[in-house]
Formats: structure tokens, C-alpha cells, sequence
């Protein structure tokens, strides 16, 4: 098989997966510098944040915290649980007809696709967007396999034609503008130069209709799985996912195991805040509840239905308690929106799939602390995303967890002699005042005798980079406050 | 009221005129001050680093220093984060929780906050008027605030003070990229959110910006001088005691 060409980056690597060790850093300096990126991710990131905020409020009141937290209890009940609701999944799927596969790894999730693929003799393939896919990097192993596949997403289908990758979960393509979409259909299509949002649409849709009659294989993700029923729950806005999964003769979803919801309360509750923590919707234009192929009785759908279901690292994370929350993501996007460090470096930065806070967690979890390790650095911990986050994951705790992890593994050893150091400073009243006095001596030698400090060496270096540094005041608060014979104890 | 005064250690080093301000306005208030003077950090730089067994180490040091019934207040929110919604679990999965951590955690207030609810002060049952403080501030609400239910409470406080005029800059729920040894770390990312927050502040031309955080005060004043916006920042204690012609800070100390 030859491996079809993966789009590169800024830094020479592969903008997904890029292999060895890898540092947010170099991208990020490159995505800061980029004045239409930086405009394009700040506004609808803001945008879609506010739209969140605004749809929560006015759905559930001063409720929303509570709702968040009933609905982080039921994704945690079912991960926890994950065994027992997985059988029974399987049980009432296969008993509808669906056929159920288990993948361990990414690539055996690829391989029985296209097995599939295969022995149906697909030619053409309609895809609607799923993460998990592009996380197993599914599309060029079918092209590989001499199956045309098509994205039928919008957002996916432009990034298809144009060798792009998505950058963010909702809005895969929130990085790009109007005139490289113009650019893209005019040089792959054919079509007329336009700018306008109508007629580009229009343009995509004449060319996918045509695909989907003639797709012989519709492929999706799932948003949910649901026990009780052996559904997979499929939330969509541009109805390419009813073409996908009811126009071929044969559906595929490819699903991660952690999308199992016990039943359809618990469906109701996750839905009321899927949408609206996504894009601000009370629900997608269309939510598809797939239970099972075309029965005898019914009229239309696919002919055979295949659910895939994917660990791919996965157990790896249910194994450790400390991180199993992050499974209890269902890949709204509303931790991206709300943080100011996706807003800044923006999603290929993060050389996955999955970017922002969530990306931060799960990237190393699922593919590697080692070659991941600055991604759970780079955080402010300001909060921003478990305030967001519908499932109430504690996304910076998680964050911090991985921090403990490194240091563990592989902090680099100035760092670790720098907080060693400073424990050492904090752990004595006396050891804190030499250490005072020696910063104090340190910035002023290096301050040339301004109060302001305007480029400073070794740990403040990149504090200096954009900031200046004032000196640290001449006398402490505590020797203030002893001057001033203020009560101590 | 009895309160002991936690400062935190940026605070102490880097802005001593808001530590003071913070003691002058207490007392103001009618609270008798009292500074334990072994306090030096809770821990919190460590923590988010990832080094818990050292964060563990210093926040039980500041526990006993801070051991007794009197209420802990902290001009800091991320410093009252800090122990309020961390200081439990960096031992929950060892050891028992000592007696001192767990009185410390229920004792510690950031400022606003204690006086809001624990000396159950209104805005106006304190200050008439703007008088000498800047009677048009912007306001800067601090992340970790987030922690402790305080991110919009603060700012409402400042909302009812009679006469001042309270502006709410551009994204102002984006953090200012602060963040401690993220700042150092990665420079590029955090100077470009502090220019976000430096950028709105200017657009919005509010004279004074108030904030009540020493960390994020550090950040956006060394945005502000590079970018030569000389816009003052002003913890919010300062700017009730400028309100209240209370006086703080010794002049000539602050170099």
C-alpha cells in the first residue's frame, strides 16, 4: 500500500501525528505571527463561546451547573461500567442485525473498514465527519485500497480537496477564509471564482448529490452508543449524515467504546447540552437514531449495518482512575472556544486531531506523554474549559495530573533544580529571605539601573520576550510590616 | 474581628503597596490585622508544576503558621483558590488530611469575598463616593476566581460602589496569560494574551485598570510598559483606600 501524502506543517512535520518529539512552541510562533488566522479562530471561537453561554442560560437558568454536573455523572457511570454496557450494547445490536466489530487498534479499525469495503466491492464511499476517523487516519487507507472517498461534512469536504487537516473538533475548519475555499472549488471543481457563502454551498452540494447516488458505501462516527437499545445516535447539521447512512447499501460507523450512554434518558440530557455547548443550538438540524439495518417491513436504509468499535488507547486511559474522566468527552468543542491558548496558537499547533484543552489531555494519553509533553505545559490553568465543559470534567486538574506524570518521567533537570530550589526558598522564613535578597540583586545587576527590566536572561527570558519586569520593591511587605510595628504572631 | 493576613509571595516581593493597602483597608473596616511573618508561599507554582509532594510539603508549613480560629483573608484570588480547592487533594491519595490543612481551607477568604460575606458589607455601607480614587476604573476579573465561584462576583461588588463607573473589557473572561511559570515558559503565547488583555484596555479608555490578583497585576503592567500604554493598575484594595483617603505604602520603598 503507499501511503498517501500527509499534509505538512509549519515545522516540517506532518500537521497530524507528527512523529518523534514534537513542541507547541514552534508552531505556535508561526500561528501567532498569521493576522488572518489569528482573526479568523478569535471571532468565531468568541462567538461560539458567547452562543453557548447565551443557549445554556436561557435552556436551564441557574441550573446550568447542575445539569452539567448530572450529565458528567452519567457518562462517568457508564465509563466506570463500561464492561457490563458494552455487552449489552453488542447484545441488543446484534440481535437488530447490525453487524458489531472490535478494533484494539487504530489500524485494525482501518483494516476491517476496508475488509469490508472489499468484500461489498465498494467504488465509492460517502463519508459524513467523525473524529475517530480521523484520529485512525481512515480515508488513505480506503484510497490506498483503491476506494474513492468522499467527505461529505462541508467543513471535511473542503479540507479533503485541498490536502488540509481539520483544526478544531466542531469547526474543522475554522482556520481557513472564504477566497482558499473559492480557490480550492475553482481549482478542483472547476467552478466559478465566488466568495459567496450561497453559491459556494451550492457548488459543494451539486457535486456531493452526485456522489451519494452513487456511493455504494456510507461511512460515519457515532455520538453516542446507547445500551438499552444497541443504537448509535448520529447529531448532524447538514443532513450529508441521512445520506450517508441511508442512501448506500452499506452503513459503517466507526465509534470510540467511550460513546456508551446507558439508555435514553440519559440520551435526552446529553443531547439538551450537546448542541448547545457546541455551537449554541438547542439541538442539531438532525439527530439519527440508528437502531439496526433496514428491517423486512421497512421502506428504505442501508441493506447491512456495521458498527466498528474502537479501544485505540482508550482501556489504556479507563485503566488509570485518575484520568478516566477525560472518556467522559463527547467532542462539543466548547473547551476550544473557551480557551485563550487554542485561541492564540489554534488547532494544528497541537499536531492532533483533537486540539485544545481536551487535545492537551488526551493527545498524550492516547498517543504518548514523551512526544507530547509540552502540550499539558502549555496552560495558564485559567479554568476557562471545566467551567465549559458539559460533562464537568476538571480539565486543568487533569491537566496538572499529567504535569505530575512528566515531572516523574522526564522533567528536564534545570527545571527540576529550579523548583527544588525555590521548595527549598519557601520552606524556611530565613532560606525565603536570602532568596529574596539574592532575586533582588540578580534583576538588579541585570537591570542596568532602570526600575524596568526590558530583557532578562534564563528563566525570565521569556517572560521578557513581550513583557518588561518591574524590580521587586526595595523593601518586602513584611519588612514594611515590621517597620511599621503591625501585629505579628 | 480578629483576621490573619495571608500575603502572597509575589505580593510580598513584587507589590508590597497592595499587601499594605489590603492591612490598612481591613483595619479600616474594624477588623484587627495580624500578619503571621513565617508565611512565604502555599505551595501553588509547585502544584501546577506537578511536583505535589513539595506543594504538599509548603501548603502544610503555611497551615501550621496559620493555625488558630481567626479567619484567613488573601488579597489574592488565585492564592484562595489555591488552598480552597487544592490543598485537600494534593494529600488525598497518601495520607489522611492533617487537622491544620483542613482549618485552613475552611478559614481562607480572598478579600472581596470575606468581605462580602463574612463581614457582610455592602458597597455602599463603606464608601460614599469615588472620592480620591479614579472615578471611571476597568476591571480585570482574575481566572482562579473561577474556583471559588467568585469570577463575577468581585466585579458586581465593584458594580454597586456609589459613583464608580466599572467598564468590562473586550474578552474579558479570556485569562491574560498569567499562569505563573507558563509565562516564562511559553512567552510567545502568554505575551500575546496579555496584549489581548493590554489592547481592550486601552479601547476602552478607562484611566485606572482594577484588578485583585498580584500575579495578573505583574503580567498586564509588564504589557502595559512594553507596549507604552502608561495605564496604572491598581489592586482593588488600593483603590478603596485612595476612595477612603486611607494612606498606604511608605514612599521611596517601592525600588
Amino acid at each position: 500500500m503507499n501511503q498517501p501524502e500527509i499534509p505538512t506543517s509549519v515545522d516540517g512535520k506532518p500537521i497530524l501525528f507528527p512523529g518523534g518529539k514534537f513542541d507547541i512552541r514552534t508552531r505556535a510562533e508561526v500561528f501567532l505571527q498569521d493576522e488572518v488566522l489569528q482573526v479568523a479562530v478569535r471571532e468565531a471561537t468568541t462567538l461560539k463561546d458567547q452562543a453557548r453561554r447565551d443557549a445554556l442560560e436561557k435552556a436551564f437558568g441557574d441550573d446550568v451547573a447542575e445539569i452539567r454536573k448530572l450529565a458528567g455523572a452519567i457518562k462517568q457511570h457508564t465509563i466506570d461500567h463500561l464492561d457490563h454496557y458494552l455487552e449489552q450494547w453488542i447484545d441488543r445490536a446484534e440481535a437488530v442485525g447490525t453487524r458489531v466489530h472490535l478494533a484494539t487498534t487504530a489500524q485494525e479499525a482501518n483494516r476491517i473498514v476496508v475488509e469490508i469495503a472489499r468484500e461489498e466491492g465498494v467504488r465509492l464511499c460517502v463519508k459524513s465527519k467523525s473524529m475517530v476517523t480521523e484520529e485512525t487516519q481512515l480515508v488513505p487507507q480506503l484510497e490506498a485500497a483503491g476506494i474513492e472517498t468522499v467527505e461529505t461534512d462541508l467543513g471535511e469536504f473542503i479540507l479533503q480537496i485541498d490536502h488540509d487537516a481539520p483544526s478544531h473538533i466542531v469547526m474543522p475548519m475554522i482556520h481557513k477564509d472564504r477566497s482558499s475555499v473559492a480557490r480550492a472549488f475553482e481549482r478542483v471543481l472547476g467552478a466559478r471564482y465566488t466568495e459567496e457563502p450561497e453559491e459556494l454551498t451550492a457548488i459543494a452540494r451539486d457535486h456531493l448529490r452526485g456522489k451519494y447516488r452513487e456511493a455504494d458505501l456510507g461511512i460515519s462516527g457515532g455520538n453516542f452508543l446507547v445500551a438499552e437499545s444497541g443504537s448509535v445516535v448520529i447529531c448532524t447539521n447538514e443532513g450529508n449524515g441521512r445520506f450517508c447512512t441511508s442512501a448506500p447499501k452499506t452503513h459503517i460507523a466507526v465509534v470510540g467504546i467511550e460513546k456508551l450512554i446507558t439508555g435514553f434518558d440519559d440520551l435526552s440530557v446529553l443531547l439538551h447540552l450537546l448542541a448547545r455547548s457546541a455551537t449554541g443550538q438547542p439541538l442539531t438540524c438532525y439527530t439519527q437514531i440508528l437502531t439496526g439495518p433496514k428491517q423486512p417491513q421497512e421502506l428504505d436504509g442501508p441493506e447491512q449495518m456495521h458498527v466498528v468499535l474502537v479501544d485505540a488507547g482508550r482501556t489504556k486511559i479507563l485503566a488509570d482512575p485518575e484520568f478516566r474522566s477525560a472518556l467522559r468527552c463527547i467532542r462539543c468543542g466548547a473547551c476550544l472556544n473557551a480557551c485563550p491558548v487554542y485561541r492564540k496558537v489554534t488547532g494544528h499547533a497541537y499536531g492532533s486531531v483533537y486540539s485544545g484543552p481536551i487535545g492537551a489531555v488526551i493527545t498524550p494519553l492516547l498517543s504518548g506523554i514523551d512526544k507530547n509533553s509540552t502540550l499539558p505545559e502549555a496552560s495558564s490553568l485559567c479554568g476557562a474549559c471545566n467551567e465549559a465543559c458539559p460533562v464537568d470534567i476538571d480539565l486543568s486538574g487533569l491537566l496538572v495530573g499529567l504535569r505530575r506524570k512528566i515531572r516523574k518521567q522526564r522533567g528536564s533537570w534545570p527545571e527540576r533544580m529550579a523548583l527544588r530550589l525555590l521548595g527549598f526558598a519557601f520552606s524556611h522564613t530565613i532560606s525565603y529571605r536570602i532568596a529574596s535578597k539574592l532575586q533582588r540583586f540578580f534583576l538588579l545587576c541585570i537591570s542596568g539601573g532602570s526600575r524596568t527590566i526590558h530583557s532578562a536572561p534564563g528563566p525570565f527570558a521569556g517572560w521578557t520576550r513581550d513583557r518588561d519586569l518591574n524590580l521587586p520593591a526595595r523593601i518586602s511587605f513584611r519588612d514594611r510590616w515590621a517597620r511599621k510595628g503591625g501585629r505579628i504572631r | 474581628m480578629r483576621v490573619l493576613l495571608f500575603i502572597p509571595c509575589l505580593a510580598d516581593q513584587f507589590a508590597p503597596g497592595a499587601a499594605e493597602a489590603t492591612a490598612v483597608f481591613l483595619e479600616h473596616l474594624g477588623c484587627e490585622v495580624i500578619y503571621p511573618p513565617d508565611q512565604t508561599c502555599c505551595g501553588q507554582a509547585h502544584r501546577n508544576s506537578g511536583a505535589t509532594q513539595t506543594a504538599r510539603r509548603l501548603i502544610l508549613r503555611m497551615a501550621e503558621i496559620f493555625e488558630g480560629e481567626e479567619p484567613i483573608v488573601t488579597p489574592s484570588g488565585s492564592c484562595a483558590a489555591m488552598v480552597r480547592r487544592h490543598a485537600v487533594e494534593l494529600f488525598s491519595s497518601t495520607e489522611p488530611v492533617p487537622d491544620a490543612v483542613r482549618s485552613m481551607v475552611s478559614r481562607t477568604h480572598e478579600l472581596v469575598e470575606f468581605i462580602e460575606n463574612e463581614l457582610g458589607l455592602a458597597p455602599d455601607e463603606i464608601v460614599g463616593d469615588p472620592g480620591a480614587a479614579p472615578p471611571v476604573v476597568a476591571w480585570h476579573p482574575t481566572c482562579h476566581l473561577r474556583e471559588i465561584d467568585r469570577f463575577e462576583a468581585s466585579g458586581r461588588f465593584l458594580d454597586s460602589v456609589p459613583g464608580l463607573e466599572v467598564r468590562r473589557l473586550r474578552h474579558q473572561e479570556q485569562c491574560c496569560g498569567f499562569g505563573g511559570t507558563f509565562a516564562s515558559k511559553f512567552g510567545a503565547i502568554s505575551g500575546a494574551l496579555a496584549e489581548d488583555r493590554c489592547s481592550a484596555l486601552v479601547d476602552s479608555a478607562a484611566p485606572v485598570l482594577i484588578c485583585n490578583d498580584t500575579g495578573c497585576t505583574m503580567n498586564i503592567e509588564g504589557r502595559l510598559s512594553r507596549r507604552d500604554s502608561p495605564i496604572p493598575v491598581l489592586h482593588i484594595s488600593e483603590w478603596f483606600c485612595q476612595a477612603l483617603g486611607l494612606s498606604y505604602g511608605e514612599a521611596g520603598t517601592d525600588q
